[in-house]
């Protein structure tokens, strides 16, 4: 078991050297962020932190400069951490980017690994950077997750066989393991799911197995409400190579009082949903690392201490 | 270029290959899925939606659930000589659901569906492997944003691949030029547009689509203590212009000249001519009326012949205006989902 931490931003470098940092980012946000530190705070503390992650799989615009990947690099180097270069979802000017950064990667930092979240970036690097360790990413994972529902719901809500389908990626798929096998993948990434996990390790062997905690995407795309800031009248949805990465200065809660799906069952299910919307990607918090105790291929934790993008 | 339209029953064939579509799409639920992955069935108003589907569409009246119909379905497409895919496009499989997959396969395999509309990387492989006389036609929901990516599925024995709904126009053309040996479709009408994208949306589509949900929102400045006035304003605009993007009329069923809000993007087909690549023009609409999808099919047919005839783009928006009223929706882009570059 290794503890990786990932950050997105050459700003966030202090918790390399200390991963407990309190999150300090507005006075009413930093409480809730703080808990959830909290809350993992004893869990973390007992996996070796060996590795950084940095990069962004969400959004091409956020890919860092190398000037940046220089900096976390060496620090990573001059500390032997492992590294992990993380990359989003591209257009062909976001592969022409990651290209740069590969060339550089590739002359200066050899050992590094690469978290792919587009197939595209994975063709790229077997065609010209071969050498790199080659990672799935969680944005490959496919597999549905919905934090309106709560415990109750998913125990209740689904057949037997609807919520053993949500509960197992399609990792455990022996079409989808030879695939990825043949193209030398060893490693796949998740969220940490609020449905859980409901495999076993000879499911998905031979593969090592990451997860992020404590934030999971609910959704993402390109169209971006913190992008819009900057965008003129009218061209608000045009999807250019354009951006004013408002999404580092605010981020956006988004809260419901939800009832159960099953109807109304009084004091059994009416639950808090908070989300947090930061770029043009909508997270769930979950602290919950008791839904992976089982499974033993789970064998590296990503820590965030800060949203993701 | 062909018109690709949604079908749910036999009768819709004759009527829609009259208004212009020459290829058709639907899914098929077999009743084994049906029961095996779905307690029970959720319910709005109008609609049964299934919790755990085969493709990518939940409602039960957008799918076919009789073996029956999805036969008579294939003859029929078959005698007049349209093409017909059934989408087998959920985001993923387990392994526990081969052996239901399988038995749908062998089933579309006999009766001679003319492809498959897939997104799992497993089932791709697995159909590749095991039926490689079925055509495979990449999902929207892999989000196919680079050419590269193209290659890769290329490799992987994909056919055609459904470009993403949110890439504008440049991009698709600039992807369609780049790759050889490979057909490409894109919407050109959307019956709802989301904000978010296909395949990386993961929230649960049966118990109510997240985009339309209702949040009460606040707003954080990082590093900051609050919000100036300025800030707040601007990030209300946005996220009003957010919420209009997938529903631009008060309700989704308020119709302006007779059509509910549709996303529209005729105005780029002088520019997807250009692409000999681009064979295909989709529309989207499973759960739409026969009617409604008639008027569509009619209204996509006569824009390519406008394009044929050598019309402007400006020509195709003003009949696009024309035909779904509220003409403002057209200059603001709300009702425009493939975003087009001014001067592009």
């Amino acid at each position: 078991m290794e503890l990786a931490i990932y950050i997105t931003n050459v700003t966030d470098i202090s918790y390399i050297n200390d991963l407990f940092e309190d999150i300090d980012i507005n006075p009413e946000l930093n409480l809730k962020l703080n808990i959830a530190k909290n809350d993992l705070k004893e869990y973390i503390e007992s996996i070796p932190f060996k590795r950084v992650y940095f990069g962004n799989e969400f959004c091409q615009h956020l890919l860092p400069d190398i000037n940046a990947i220089k900096n976390i690099f060496d620090i990573c180097i001059k500390q032997k951490l492992n590294i992990s270069f993380v990359t989003p979802l591209v257009t062909d000017y976001g592969i022409k980017k990651l290209n740069s950064i590969f060339e550089f990667i590739s002359e200066h930092y050899k050992n590094t690994e690469i978290i792919f979240n587009d197939w595209g970036v994975y063709k790229l690097l077997r065609e010209k950077y071969d050498h790199f360790e080659k990672v799935a990413g969680r944005l490959i994972d496919k597999t549905l997750r919905d934090p309106r529902l709560n415990d109750y719901d998913y125990n209740n809500l689904f057949s037997e066989d609807g919520l053993r389908f949500l509960r197992k990626p399609n990792l455990t798929s022996e079409s989808y393991k030879v695939h990825l096998l043949k193209l030398n993948i060893k490693r796949v990434e998740f969220d940490l799911l609020p449905q859980g996990f409901d495999f076993i390790d000879d499911e998905v062997y031979p593969f090592s197995l990451s997860i992020y905690i404590p934030f999971g995407h609910v959704t993402t795309g390109r169209q971006c409400m913190m992008r819009m800031l900057t965008q003129k009248q009218n061209e608000k949805f045009y999807l250019n190579d354009k951006c004013g990465k408002e999404c580092r200065n605010y981020i956006q809660t988004m809260f419901k009082r939800q009832g159960s799906f099953l109807g109304d069952i009084e004091g059994v299910y009416t639950h808090n949903v908070e989300l947090f919307r930061k770029g043009n990607s909508v997270f769930y918090l979950n602290t919950d690392i008791t839904k992976i105790n089982n499974i033993k291929s789970f064998n590296r934790i990503v820590y965030q201490p800060l949203l993701p993008v | 270029m062909k018109i690709l339209a949604p079908i749910n029953n036999t009768n819709e064939i004759p009527i829609l290959s009259k208004a212009g579509a020459e290829e058709f799409f639907c899914g098929y639920v077999p009743d084994t899925w049906l029961k095996k992955y779905n307690k029970c069935l959720f319910q709005d108003n109008e609609n049964r939606f299934m919790q755990i589907s085969i493709n990518k569409r939940d409602g039960i009246n957008h799918n076919i659930t009789d073996l029956f119909v999805l036969k008579e379905i294939i003859r029929e497409a078959k005698s007049s000589n349209s093409k017909i895919y059934v989408t087998l496009n959920y985001l993923f499989y387990p392994e526990d659901a081969y052996k239901e997959l399988d038995d749908v396969i062998n089933e579309f395999s006999n009766l001679g569906v003319d492809g498959l509309i897939v997104t799992d990387i497993g089932i791709i492989n697995f159909i590749s492997k095991n039926y490689p006389n079925i055509t495979l036609i990449l999902s929207t929901c892999q989000s196919v944003f680079n050419s590269w990516a193209i290659n890769y599925y290329k490799e992987m024995g994909i056919k055609r691949i459904t470009f993403p709904r949110h890439s504008s126009l440049s991009e698709i053309c600039d992807m369609s030029y780049n790759v050889n040996d490979m057909e490409f479709e894109c919407f050109i009408l959307d019956e709802g547009k989301c904000i978010y994208d296909d395949g990386n949306c993961k929230a649960l589509h049966g118990i109510g689509n997240f985009c339309l949900e209702q949040w009460e929102y606040n707003h954080y400045a990082i590093n900051d203590k609050s919000l100036n006035y300025i800030q707040m304003e601007n990030l209300y605009e946005c996220e009003e212009l957010f919420k209009r993007w997938t529903k631009p009329y008060p309700t989704i069923r308020t119709k302006v000249n007779g059509w509910t809000s549709v996303g529209c993007a005729i105005c780029a087909i002088p520019k997807l001519m250009q692409s000999s690549n681009i064979t295909t023009l989709k529309i989207s609409g499973r759960g739409t009326s026969v009617v409604e999808k008639f008027g569509l099919i009619k209204y996509v047919k006569k824009a390519i012949k406008m394009s044929e005839k050598g019309m402007s783009r400006e020509d195709l928006r003003e009949y696009g205006k024309k035909t779904f009223g509220i003409p403002e929706h057209c200059d603001s882009k709300i009702r425009c989902y493939l975003p087009i570059m001014e001067g592009k």
